[in-house]
């Protein structure tokens, strides 16, 4: 009876269970790095810091170029953080899928070593 | 199979659901441990006999495997066996909580049952919580009503919102219909709302500690927003606070107006006045606010933005030269403007318009920032601030959404006090529901200066200084209370009902005589301490009619110091003061305006006797403020504060017929035989009107005092020079023949005692002085005044 009742949770909710759980990891993994962020403000200034309040241009130029550096900034930090994110989620995620795959070998597992222990 | 028809609901032994409950109560609380451990074993024994070559490796790693697989099933399965809800099903196996489900049967005895519910942390909660003495309960071996419990249980759970089922509920409900347990709830003075709000902070308890850790935006949320070093030097950051506390239990609550003042902040004006009274809780909503924000998702308005508060006195020491102030103002909005993520929120925003202590005016500086909506601003003011701001700043109020915060209920915020009880109980200590529910019945009766759920919040942080073995009770708060105000609040206790019981006889020690006066005024009490009389109304409420110098006075101070305990607790007004229409607004006026206004001193010592000295002088208009005062309990000032007088003994004095009353008791009538006439007399000459007389407990009337009561009465000042003279080891005594001069020469039929202790002063006093000074008088010596020591 119990191992019915294993059995059934096993393939049944357990299995469904663990493909919710590698979602949630994979969205805790995209929101914890602040992916949506991220995206959104992929080219803006780094922290903000920009020129403002130029008059001749030169200075225009100078606040044009200066902006231009500080959102280079920006961009180069947050596609780093992207791509980190997005070693974490693919791992996350390839770790899930191996995981998925693996759980209904498991219980069979158990009686291949077994069987596998007592004769080798 | 199996299946069993218990009344309306269905009981399978042999449900799924049911194995499961006990195959998890058979693997016990260790079980995940324990199978890790041997999971772990067998997966390294198996790898060691792998690596010697051993052979056999199959067996420990299969052991190993089921082990983990075992403990998977245990921890996502069996031990989270969750209940269906309340009123969703009549199959017991699904209804019931696991850990009842597991060893519950039909037949199972009290005792059983009692077991176990009381493995549970629930039932244990609420047994120390509520203060049940279950131990005095009858032991019955026979089955409860199960019946009657599950369908107890299924209401409760309904009507507390949290309809899932555990051993709590089924405790309460248990309690809540079974006859034997009436005693008990009886006796711990709980009614269905408590058990009901129980239910309800268990629940919320339990919900919370499901909750997952929150993610604030994850770690690049601040990289597209600027810098603020000036804000975060000069300010207070709510969101920081929030994520470095980390998730915290008690900070649910307002939900609806954060939804408002999201929705105010990110469209409109964009900037927003919070009004409530002080302690409404204006600090915790903004609190909520950053900690909501914090954790919005990035696509909800104003998702990422921090509440950083401004102190008006902070900002008011930085500013060494005159404009600096503006200056750092105007650095820190540009900041907020800058950095493009930042909420600024103005606490006691009246301070930063030059209302109040401490206040400067910036008013200049902030409305331009309001009218370019640049920044959102959050402002908290109380109601008088926010219409002081309206009629001298009319521009400035209209470009902010003013959010009007209500108070409370009692339900609200007894489930407040339960959460932050929580948070504030010392480690090893428990917060019982009676004192949270004392904390609000005796916060609204003495603490009426602040709103709730402030004040409730500050008694019960005040009462976990005052632990009653082991827990902060009701009896903690009360003494929290008696703590702060120096009164009684706790139930009489058998010294303090000796004292009560013989008042008269402590009373006379201080005055003489006038014994219908005394024997009136102590009943009153009395019955105010005994929980007879009504608590919407004065303690007692008296008029004391009679000539000048007959212990009306002394009376009032009287009560004041054995009540009370000092004569200091004794606010007094003189009425003649009182004799103009317009005189009104004096006697009302609010703490802003006089600090030492008269409602000012009733609400900040509200255990007082109210002396109200010669009140036929008094204007009609003012009569008819004291026939609320008197009926109501309570009168309200200037700026619509009310001050209760529901903890006060009001005595109103009076001279009016005091010839009247000499001519009866010359006549040789004692005050009984003439008081009702009296009083019509009093009335129909106009003196008072009969809704003001009606009003009072009793018109109490003071006759002259006689010559041999007067005798007493210079021998009770005689003892008050004593007292006087006491550290230095003097003691003065009067002979007879003295104590008969001082009386004829300090009589005076109008003034009664009063030219007395002028006589005191002059005849005795002064005597001793002289002796004390020639050296005559030393330590431990007894001056004896005879006749002509005072002739």
């Amino acid at each position: 009876m119990v191992m019915w009742e294993f059995l059934t949770w096993w393939y049944g909710p357990g299995w469904s269970r663990l493909g919710r759980n590698t979602l949630r990891h994979i969205k805790r993994s995209y929101l914890g790095f602040s992916v949506p962020i991220l995206l959104r403000t992929l080219f803006e200034p780094w922290r903000r810091i920009i020129s403002t309040g130029s008059q001749t241009i030169a200075e225009r130029l100078r606040a044009v170029l200066d902006n231009l550096i500080s959102r280079g900034v920006g961009f180069v930090v947050r596609v780093i953080a992207l791509a980190a994110a997005g070693i974490i989620i693919l791992g996350t995620a390839v770790f899930g899928i191996i995981s998925i795959v693996i759980w209904p070998l498991m219980p069979a597992s158990v009686l291949i070593l077994l069987v596998w222990g007592i004769i080798r | 199979m199996g299946d069993n028809t218990v009344s309306t609901y269905t009981y399978n032994p042999h449900s799924s659901r049911r194995r499961k409950a006990r195959w998890s109560e058979r693997l016990g609380h260790f079980a995940p441990q324990i199978l890790l451990i041997i999971g772990i074993a067998g997966l390294l024994g198996g790898i060691a006999l792998l690596a010697a070559k051993a052979g056999h490796a199959g067996l420990p790693f299969s052991v190993g495997l089921t082990a983990i697989m075992a403990r998977i099933w245990w921890r996502s399965e069996l031990a989270a066996l969750a209940p269906k809800p309340a009123g969703s099903t009549n199959e017991l196996h699904d209804l019931l909580p696991a850990d009842i489900l597991a060893g519950w049967s039909q037949t199972l005895g009290r005792n059983e049952f009692w077991t176990l519910l009381a493995k549970s942390w629930q039932a244990r909660f609420i047994i120390i919580r509520m203060q049940l003495a279950l131990d005095r309960v009858e032991p019955v071996d026979s089955p409860p009503n199960y019946d009657q419990i599950w369908d107890q249980a299924v209401l409760l759970a309904q009507e507390s919102g949290f309809t899932q089922l555990d051993s709590g509920t089924l405790l309460i409900a248990w309690l809540e219909s079974d006859p034997a347990f009436k005693a008990v709830l009886t006796e711990a003075k709980l009614g269905h709302d408590d058990l009901v709000r129980m239910i309800g902070w268990i629940g919320r308890l339990k919900r919370f500690e499901d909750q997952e850790k929150p993610l604030y935006g994850g770690f690049a949320r601040d990289w597209a927003v600027g810098f603020a070093p000036l804000l975060a030097k000069y300010g207070q950051n709510f969101s920081q606070q929030i994520e470095a506390a980390g998730q915290q239990f008690a900070r649910q609550e307002r939900i609806n107006q954060l939804d408002t003042l999201v929705s105010a902040l990110a469209g409109g004006n964009g900037s927003v006045a919070i009004i409530g009274e002080v302690g409404i809780g204006k600090t915790a909503l903004l609190y909520g606010l950053a900690d909501h924000l914090l954790q919005s998702p990035g696509t909800a308005p104003l998702s990422g933005h921090q509440v950083i508060a401004l102190n008006a006195s902070v900002l008011l020491a930085l500013a060494d030269q005159p404009g600096s102030l503006e200056r750092i103002m105007l650095a820190l909005f540009s900041e907020a403007n800058h950095a493009g993520n930042i909420i600024v929120a103005l606490d006691e925003a009246q301070l930063f318009f030059g209302q109040g202590t401490g206040a400067v005016n910036l008013s200049q500086v902030l409305l331009p920032i309001l009218q370019a909506r640049a920044i959102r601003i959050v402002l908290t003011l109380t109601p008088g601030d926010w219409q002081n701001l309206k009629s001298t700043n009319a521009a400035m109020s209209s470009l902010v959404t003013p959010l009007i915060l209500a108070e409370p209920n009692e339900h609200e915020v007894i489930n407040l006090l339960a959460d932050r009880a929580l948070t504030i109980e010392p480690r090893g200590t428990w917060t019982t529901y009676q004192a949270l529910r004392e904390a609000y019945r005796l916060s609204g009766r003495f603490f009426q200066d602040e709103a709730n759920p402030g004040r409730a919040l500050k008694l019960l942080a005040a009462a976990t200084n005052q632990v009653v073995n082991g827990c902060i009770t009701d009896v903690s708060v009360q003494r929290a209370v008696e703590g702060q105000l120096g009164v009684k609040v706790e139930k009489a206790t058998t010294q303090e009902a000796d004292v009560l019981l013989h008042l008269e006889e402590l009373i006379h020690e201080r005055m003489i005589n006038q014994t219908h006066a005394v024997k009136a005024v102590s009943a009153a009490l009395r019955r105010s301490r005994a929980g007879v009389s009504s608590p919407n109304r004065p303690v007692g409420s008296f008029l004391f009619l009679g000539p000048t110098g007959v212990g009306k006075t002394e009376l009032a101070k009287s009560l004041a110091a054995i009540c009370y305990g000092s004569e200091d607790h004794m606010v007094r007004l003189d009425m003649s003061e009182y004799q103009q229409p317009a005189d009104v607004s004096r006697l009302l006026e609010a703490a802003a305006e006089n600090p030492q206004s008269f409602l000012t001193k009733v609400r900040t010592a509200p255990f007082c006797v109210v002396l109200l000295d010669e009140i036929e002088k008094a204007h009609p208009n003012i009569l008819n403020l004291l026939l609320q005062m008197l009926d109501e309990g309570s009168l309200t000032d200037t700026a619509g504060k009310s001050a209760s007088f529901k903890e006060a003994i009001v005595i109103a004095t009076s001279n009016a017929g005091a010839d009247e009353i000499r001519k009866h008791i010359s006549a040789g009538e004692e005050l009984d035989d003439f008081a009702d006439a009296f009083n019509d007399l009093l009335i129909s000459a106009g003196t008072f009107k009969p809704e003001l007389i009606n009003r009072f407990d009793d018109i109490i009337l003071f006759r002259p005092l006689k010559p041999e009561e007067l005798g007493q009465v210079v021998l009770l000042m005689i003892g008050d020079v004593n007292k006087t003279l006491a550290n230095q080891d003097i003691k003065v005594e009067l002979t007879s023949e003295a104590v008969a001069i001082l009386v004829s020469k300090g009589n005076d039929p109008r003034l009664g005692a009063r030219p007395m202790r002028r006589m005191i002063q002059r005849q005795v006093e002064d005597s001793v002085a002289a002796r004390i000074l020639n050296g005559s008088a030393k330590a431990g010596d007894i001056i004896k005044l005879d006749a002509p020591d005072v002739a």
